[in-house]
């Protein structure tokens, strides 16, 4: 049984509104929910709810207008742009759903890539051994020294999510990581990762519309126009939490 | 670099082409200069020229100001002896001589008026710029000038020493062979007209500085009689009051009345039966010793000392050296370089570098902003790629160091290529040994082929020329990509 004592991520009614030439759309309406160390948490819920907004303000790479989001205890709003990327490459890790892998850099190479940002913190042979690991992890050790143009859909994700555990984050953001696989694939990607935070009890928090994948989830919160519907813990069968 | 191969393709040739044309361009220039440099020495105003002081600019080649009066002269070098031992004595100097310079009509027949023709036949006119020399320094001084025919002028000879396109001119002209011996007729109008004759005693060349050139070599007496060099140019001279008070007068009847020449003038002829010799007649003008003294050349006006040094790294020193006694013992006279002694026609390689550098500046703008381009669509073709990075981790600076490395290491690769490139180029060119059929190119080049001297110096500044066109060039776009949040990088993918 995980041990599930710290939460890792607080958001207090968060607010993100973006200015559309004279208008302004509310994409998220004002949200609060915390994440427990350990999770397998998805965001659900339709295209347009919000979801990918709440889970780029948690990841750091977007800014709340409004609300605070805390990380590890620590709030972020007032940090420099410097400080949001410092805290960002050191806590959390990103699998995009479009892979988004540098096209000059063969697998290795992508694996290794957030390593080569910040300060240095293995030795070139323990990180050596490392990326030799999740590569063999993710069942791409035959496929090290090819280009991501060279490699399916599904291998090139199980590449991000490499990328992504690289740093050891205490935490993965996955936005719609399965979108662009077929569902046999998905469903590999899914497993995968829910592997990985059994083993190394990394908390990851996906976005998605597939219901499928959301049942495969231990805590889901689920979002409609930009407000929290349901937030509950599938394995306690707590009743969904009402929005406020 | 490699992943983007047109658009390092479009900035690598645009470099690697800059920096040939910067290159070869600076070689040429620097040919030019050179081959002015010895031209000018070796030919005409050797390492140092010391001269007297004017308000208007002069050269050895004449006045150079746009003074239309024609009164503008050329100084001559006050207390010129001294001048002389001063610079005798000084161990750094090879050699020595002196000349005067003037303008001149040349022709054959007394009967002709050359000034006039200027006008109504500009092309059988043969005008000379005639240096008054002193034939056994002179041609000491002046190795590089060659006696083709004949000889050097005796002392004391009224003598002349023209090249073989003169003499061809006079032969077109007066369709008979001037042969080493013959008469010619300098016509001078600098200060007043004077008619010279000279004997012509010698055909000379100045190697590959001839060519249609107009300068012609004469004994110094001649150039002092044509330029009006005479004794009263040194001379302070006094006039009494009755001989100025006319001089201050505005009123024409001062000047034109009976009085005016009261007691000087005779009123009314008177027969004498007393025959009148030549003498007695002489001696009624009264004492015209003085006048004559005044009108007589003097035997010391020299417009010109040139100097050849033993060392040419001894010629700023030598120079600096020289004007500081001039100043120290209030003699107005100057030394210059080459530059200096030749006037305009020795600057003319600083203009062409002038001109050259502005072009290549202007070319240089244009450069950065072709490459700022080309840069600007490879950034946002690659802001998702930036973005990412960004939502990884990497710092902006991180960014901006990375595109740094990209156009300089892409600057620098294709700015050494450009330069092996015009070596190669310039090798090329020299080796085919390419004729100058310009004279104004082979005065300006040095010689009658074209040769191009490369320098280190010129290489090391391209590059590094290169290197900052890359610089300047990528700010701009970094500072695009780096604008743009990680969220809408991403979501430009």
């Amino acid at each position: 049984m995980k041990e599930k004592t710290v939460t890792i991520i607080e958001a207090k009614d968060v607010r993100k509104v973006y200015p559309l030439g004279k208008v302004e759309v509310e994409a998220v309406k004002g949200v609060s929910f915390s994440i427990e160390k350990g999770d397998f948490i998805s965001i659900a819920g339709p295209s347009g709810s919000g979801k990918s907004t709440i889970l780029n303000m948690i990841g750091l790479i977007d800014t709340p207008t409004s609300g605070e989001v805390y990380i590890e205890g620590k709030p972020i709003s007032g940090l420099s742009d410097k400080q949001l990327t410092t805290l960002r490459h050191e806590t959390i890790g990103f699998i995009f759903q479009s892979f988004n892998l540098i096209p000059v850099l063969n697998v290795y190479e992508n694996v290794e890539f957030p390593l080569l940002l910040g300060k240095e913190k293995m030795g070139k042979g323990e990180r050596k051994d490392w990326i030799d690991f999740l590569i063999a992890e993710v069942g791409l050790d035959q496929w090290r020294n090819h280009r991501s143009n060279e490699l399916s859909g599904g291998q090139r994700q199980r590449v991000a999510i490499a990328r992504a555990l690289v740093g050891k984050p205490a935490i993965v953001m996955a936005d719609e990581p399965t979108a662009n696989l077929d569902s046999q694939n998905g469903e590999q990607i899914l497993e995968l990762m829910k592997k990985i935070n059994q083993d190394m009890n990394t908390t990851f928090i996906f976005s998605t519309h597939d219901a499928k994948i959301v049942g495969m989830a231990d805590h889901v919160i689920r979002l409609r126009d930009g407000l929290v519907t349901e937030n509950y813990k599938t394995d306690e069968n707590i009743a969904p939490v009402e929005n406020n | 670099m490699w992943e983007h191969k047109a658009k390092s393709l479009i900035i690598g040739s645009l470099l690697v082409l800059g920096v040939i044309v910067i290159i070869v361009g600076n070689a040429m220039i620097d040919s030019a200069s050179d081959g002015l440099r010895k031209g000018y020495i070796d030919s005409f105003t050797g390492n140092v020229m010391v001269s007297g002081k004017s308000e208007e600019p002069f050269s050895i080649f004449g006045i150079e100001s746009m003074d239309m009066t024609g009164d503008a002269e050329i100084p001559t070098i006050p207390e010129f002896q001294q001048v002389l031992d001063r610079v005798k004595a000084d161990p750094r100097v090879k050699s020595v001589t002196s000349m005067a310079t003037t303008y001149g009509l040349l022709a054959a027949d007394i009967g002709e008026d050359p000034i006039a023709d200027q006008s109504t036949d500009p092309e059988n006119t043969i005008f000379a710029l005639v240096f008054g020399v002193d034939p056994e320094t002179y041609f000491k001084t002046f190795p590089a000038i060659q006696i083709t025919e004949g000889r050097l002028p005796n002392p004391g000879e009224q003598a002349v020493l023209i090249t073989k396109e003169m003499r061809e001119k006079l032969v077109k002209k007066y369709k008979h062979e001037f042969k080493i011996g013959d008469k010619i007729l300098i016509n001078g109008f600098m200060g007043g007209m004077r008619i010279r004759e000279v004997t012509l005693v010698g055909i000379y060349s100045r190697g590959e500085m001839s060519g249609k050139s107009p300068f012609i070599l004469t004994d110094i007496d001649t150039v002092r009689v044509l330029a009006g060099l005479t004794m009263s140019e040194d001379e302070n001279v006094v006039l009494e009051e009755g001989q100025t008070s006319l001089l201050s007068s505005e009123n024409p009847d001062d000047i034109f009345s009976d009085d005016a020449f009261a007691g000087d003038m005779i009123d009314s002829p008177v027969v004498s039966s007393k025959k009148v010799k030549y003498d007695n007649a002489a001696n009624l003008l009264g004492d015209t010793s003085k006048r004559e003294q005044l009108n007589a050349t003097n035997a010391g006006a020299w417009h010109f000392m040139l100097i050849s040094l033993n060392n040419d790294l001894d010629t700023a020193g030598f120079i600096a050296d020289m004007n500081a006694w001039a100043a120290g013992e209030n003699r107005e006279i100057r030394a210059a370089d080459w530059k200096g002694a030749s006037g305009t026609a020795g600057k003319m390689s600083d203009f062409i570098r002038i001109v050259f550098i502005i072009a290549i500046l202007i070319i240089a703008v244009v450069v950065v902003i072709i490459i700022m381009n080309t840069l600007v669509i490879s950034v946002i073709e690659r802001t998702a790629e930036i973005g990412t990075m960004r939502a990884l981790g990497a710092q902006k600076g991180f960014v901006r160091q990375m595109f740094l490395i990209e156009t300089l290491t892409q600057t620098v690769f294709f700015g050494i290529l450009g330069a092996v490139l015009a070596t190669l180029a310039i090798t090329v060119l020299n080796a085919f040994h390419i004729p100058l059929a310009n004279e104004f190119a082979q005065l300006l080049l040095g010689g009658k082929f074209m040769h191009l001297v490369p320098s280190f110096g010129s290489f090391i500044g391209t590059i590094l020329a290169v290197f900052l066109v890359g610089w300047l060039a990528h700010l701009y776009p970094v500072s695009i990509a780096l604008k743009i949040q990680p969220v809408k990088a991403m979501q430009s993918e």
